[in-house]
């Protein structure tokens, strides 16, 4: 065999070889670069989907008890759970009395993803604030008072309550009131139903989860020294508020006219039709009706109402303003008619 | 005669030696060209792949994002071959709103700074409502305001005083995105239309509008499966 014989064809495999290595290492590379594009394009959708999750979740559970206690211009941190492989967190920023900043954060490894939305909650001094009058009713809903109508002081702080009840609002209701005192009627400005702020009278109705019987006669029900919060006539122990049920506020609905014969109550009770206060019925705390109120001889209410059909006070009722009652019954019911809501027509809040 | 003899038998292993050299050769380059050329088609259809898949990841993640910022018929309508929209790029929670020099002093966060030259500003109320201004002005705040999330502190003029109540701000710019010349484009205010993705798009590619929702439909020119997916519910909440 020649020397020049040698290795022609084992040089051009190896050539060979060698560009196919570099094609299939390009090739390999170029998939490696795919595959970690779309790792990365998963991970950013996981920590969206957390941060989107977290603020629906805010947005859609019950409202937070510590929403009260959050200056306007601070924040507070509301939770911070795992959501598959993502890590997920919402705050809320009080950017006025009602209004909300609730942002949620998503978290894989080190990618992050925000969301936010505008949020609107009751507040109770605020919506009580709203009231012009100790009791307000539709435009040219009649009115009749044969009865007592007290509207003298309605940030006035007496028995049965405790005087540091009212405490977070009396300071304001004092200057509020000193300033614009309280007329007995008032009249809606539009003809509309009853509402809170955002709340309409729908979504009031949808609030209340119980409902109660076309006539009660509301009483505290205790059971092992703990008051029954589920029973309907249960409307708490307003006159023994050292009793079980003395803190119980609880949000009662009427599908349809209520009448309430006798006994006592407090709370929020919204009433889709009329609500008659009989003789020896009393009830402390905020009324909204789509119909009217009255008040028959022996009955009385403490607190503030709104009542679309008008108002009828007969001799020997009794109707006293109370902010106080009033702004303790919405806060009370914070879980569920003070909840944190998105606000209608706006969309998300950024990119932040 | 020995020589003469091993010359003869060698000159006939030659030419069979030769031949056989030729055809191992023109196998091995044979398969070396063949398996190169399918290398090389792998390479442009995986490339092909890739890049509709870069198309789809960035369609769907630019479109939907954009897309949710907006409330539908407001902010943002679909028509045609193109989505017009207020492009949001950032927003702000309001620490003081001076009526008079239609002035805020605002918390502001977004993707990138204010500019008075192409964005307009949407004032949301405490009460639901929302109002579009002009921005004419925005720099550094004198005074201090913290907002959610550590924002910069910004003061902005408006053309118009904010109304009363205005507690949040939205910025944006008006753009659309057009599913055109195979890719998706994005076109701010009245200049052209740059592409956002590789040109891998086919004619066949389409807005989806259907069952009270916007998506899209994104069909690859060459290589790879079409994508359809949805972007935004066409109803307001």
């Amino acid at each position: 065999m020649k020397r020049g014989d040698r290795g022609a064809a084992l040089v051009a495999v190896v050539l060979i070889t060698l560009a196919l290595f570099a094609i299939g290492h390009g090739l390999l590379g170029l998939s490696l670069g795919e595959l970690a594009a779309s790792r990365t394009a998963m991970r950013l959708l996981e920590s969206n989907a957390a941060a989107e999750s977290a603020v629906n979740l805010l947005l859609g559970g019950p409202g937070p008890s510590w929403l009260d206690s959050v200056t306007v211009g601070s924040e507070r941190a509301a939770f911070s759970q795992p959501f598959g492989r993502a890590e997920g967190s919402a705050t809320a920023w009080r950017l006025s009395a009602e209004s909300w900043w609730v942002e949620g954060t998503g978290r894989v490894g080190t990618t992050e993803a925000r969301m936010a939305r505008m949020a609107w909650a009751v507040d109770p001094l605020t919506r009580v604030l709203a009231l012009r009058g100790a009791i307000t009713v539709g435009l040219g809903a009649p009115v009749t008072i044969a009865g007592s109508v007290d509207a003298g002081a309605p940030a006035a702080v007496s028995p049965p309550l405790d005087p540091t009840a009212c405490a977070p609002w009396t300071a304001q209701l004092d200057a509020h009131y000193a300033i614009e005192p309280l007329a007995p009627v008032a009249t809606l400005v539009a003809d509309t139903l009853p509402s809170l702020g955002l709340l309409d009278f729908a979504a009031l109705v949808d609030a209340a989860e119980v409902s109660v019987a076309a006539s009660v006669s509301p009483s505290p029900s205790e059971a092992l020294g703990a008051c029954v919060i589920t029973e309907p006539s249960n409307w708490g122990d307003p006159e023994r508020p050292w009793r079980p049920c003395g803190q119980h506020f609880p949000l009662r609905r009427s599908v349809g006219s209520l009448r309430v014969s006798s006994g006592a109550g407090q709370g929020v009770l919204i009433v889709e039709g009329d609500l008659v206060l009989d003789a020896g019925a009393r009830f402390y705390g905020l009324v909204l009706a789509s119909g009217g109120l009255r008040v028959e001889g022996g009955g009385e209410l403490v607190g503030m109402a709104l009542t679309t059909g008008g108002v009828d006070v007969a001799a020997g009722g009794v109707m006293r303003a109370s902010a106080c009652w009033a702004a303790r019954a919405l806060a009370a019911n914070r879980a569920g008619l003070g909840r944190l809501r998105p606000i209608p027509g706006q969309a998300v809040l950024g990119p932040v | 005669m020995t020589i003469d003899t091993r010359s003869r038998e060698r000159a006939g292993a030659s030419v069979i030696e030769a031949v056989v050299a030729l055809l191992v050769g023109l196998l091995v380059l044979q398969l070396g060209l063949s398996t190169l050329a399918r290398f090389r088609s792998t390479q442009r259809e995986l490339v092909e792949r890739a890049d509709a898949l870069v198309t789809l990841r960035i369609g769907r993640h630019v479109l939907r994002r954009e897309l949710r910022h907006g409330m539908p018929g407001r902010d943002w309508i679909a028509e045609g071959d193109s989505l017009s929209l207020r492009a949001f790029r950032g927003a702000a929670a309001v620490c003081d709103n001076d009526t008079v020099s239609a002035q805020l002093v605002v918390s502001y966060r977004g993707d990138r700074a204010p500019d008075p030259s192409k964005d307009s500003v949407l004032l949301l109320g405490l009460d639901g409502s929302s109002v579009p201004r002009a921005l004419v002005g925005a720099g550094v705040s004198p005074s201090p305001c913290v907002g959610p999330g550590g924002g910069a502190a910004q003061r902005w003029t408006v053309d118009q005083p904010a109304p009363p109540g205005t507690v949040a701000v939205k910025i944006f710019e008006r753009g659309s995105y057009h599913l055109s010349g195979a890719a998706l484009r994005y076109r701010r205010g009245a200049s052209g239309r740059q592409p956002l993705t590789p040109e891998v798009l086919s004619a066949a590619t389409t807005w989806d509008l259907a069952g009270g929702r916007i998506g899209v439909q994104l069909v690859p020119s060459r290589a790879g499966a079409s994508w359809s997916g949805f972007l935004a519910w066409l109803s307001t909440e």
